[in-house]
């Protein structure tokens, strides 16, 4: 019954998350951690870091929610579920590029959709902040991986690296 | 179709898109740049990362259903695997000082990453008023009445329909 609800969930998110990574986050932290409780706040942060260290796009982070909550079968069931969607949609819409491209409406819901996620991260982030950044030390680590982030071009897997690092030393 | 999925499993490490121009339109010429923009278009516009996208398109454009599914399994896979080690890692050290304290510092810095990802978005996405509304409401829906997100995105889309989609 946990490995239907798994591909259900994971397979309706990726179909709402248009535009990759960061836009599923919202909805993943809203299902498994405050409605089915399957995971912590801190356990939903693990995952995205593994996902931001591995190879490849962050949604393989769900292989291990997916483990977490049902072993190898959830971690199977994780990944089935999160890239189904884009097999399927990615084939139809190939098919029929040419009537799909540019099309208004097509447009037009993305305007709508775009600014709604970026408030929904807001709120996601504030979430995971209350759990991530209790200490003077946590807040020093979050501020700085934000400033490298946004203003250098270090990548986002080297920060994380270099965090954990960072954690092991000062922060057990 | 076992060398396509290697090169596909690369595309998956470096996730780059430079690499699967270089690979595939100057190197192997399966793709025009034409083509290979659509990809990328397509890529962004559809559901899931937008890298794996291309490359089920540059698959299925190439073989057919086989191909994007081929596309698909080669650019997960290498990722799927090492997840699999790290939590077996996890589920193992959990308890133990030292993971507990790389996780500390791992979750400051997602929530930094969260922050640098909202402001990148938000500049390029928040271009008005009405855009700026629907940010803060969508942000008030989730973090206070905890509305359904599936439901939020679908209004939101509704939404930008309604707003954009008939005006000329």
């Amino acid at each position: 019954m946990t490995l239907v609800k798994l591909f259900g969930v994971l397979f309706a998110v990726n179909l709402f998350s248009i535009g990759g990574g960061y836009v599923m986050l919202p909805l993943l932290h809203q299902f498994f951690v405050e409605d089915f409780g399957w995971l912590t706040r801190q356990e939903f942060l693990d995952s995205v870091a593994v996902g931001q260290v591995t190879p490849g796009p962050l949604t393989i982070m769900n292989a291990f929610i997916g483990y977490k909550v049902a072993g190898f079968p959830g971690a199977v069931t994780a990944t089935a579920g999160s890239f189904l969607p884009s097999l399927f949609v990615v084939t139809l819409v190939t098919k029929y590029y040419l009537r799909f491209k540019g099309s208004r409406a097509v447009v037009s819901v993305f305007r709508g959709i775009k600014p709604a996620v970026v408030g929904m991260l807001v709120a996601v982030g504030l979430s995971l902040a209350g759990v991530s950044l209790g200490s003077p030390l946590t807040m020093a680590v979050g501020l700085a991986s934000f400033a490298l982030m946004a203003f250098t071009k270090v990548d986002a897997t080297l920060i994380v690296v270099a965090a954990g690092i960072a954690g092991g030393l000062f922060l057990r | 179709m076992f060398l396509k999925m290697g090169a596909f499993a690369f595309g998956g490490v470096y996730s780059m898109l430079s690499f699967f121009q270089r690979e595939l339109v100057d190197r192997r010429r399966w793709l025009t740049q034409e083509e290979f923009a659509e990809g990328v278009a397509i890529g962004q516009m559809t559901p899931g990362p937008p890298i794996v996208n291309t490359g089920i398109f540059v698959g299925y454009h190439l073989r057919g259903a086989r191909g994007a599914l081929a596309a698909t399994a080669g650019q997960v896979l290498p990722g799927f695997l090492l997840v699999l080690v790290l939590a077996l890692v996890y589920g193992r050290f959990r308890s133990t000082p030292l993971l507990g304290g790389v996780l500390k510092g791992v979750g400051a810095a997602v929530v930094g990453l969260l922050g640098s990802v909202v402001l990148k978005m938000g500049r390029q996405v928040i271009d008005g008023k009405r855009a700026g509304i629907l940010a803060v409401a969508a942000f008030v829906l989730l973090a206070f009445a905890h509305a359904n997100p599936l439901l939020l995105i679908s209004v939101a889309g509704l939404t930008g329909y309604l707003l954009y989609g008939r005006t000329r």
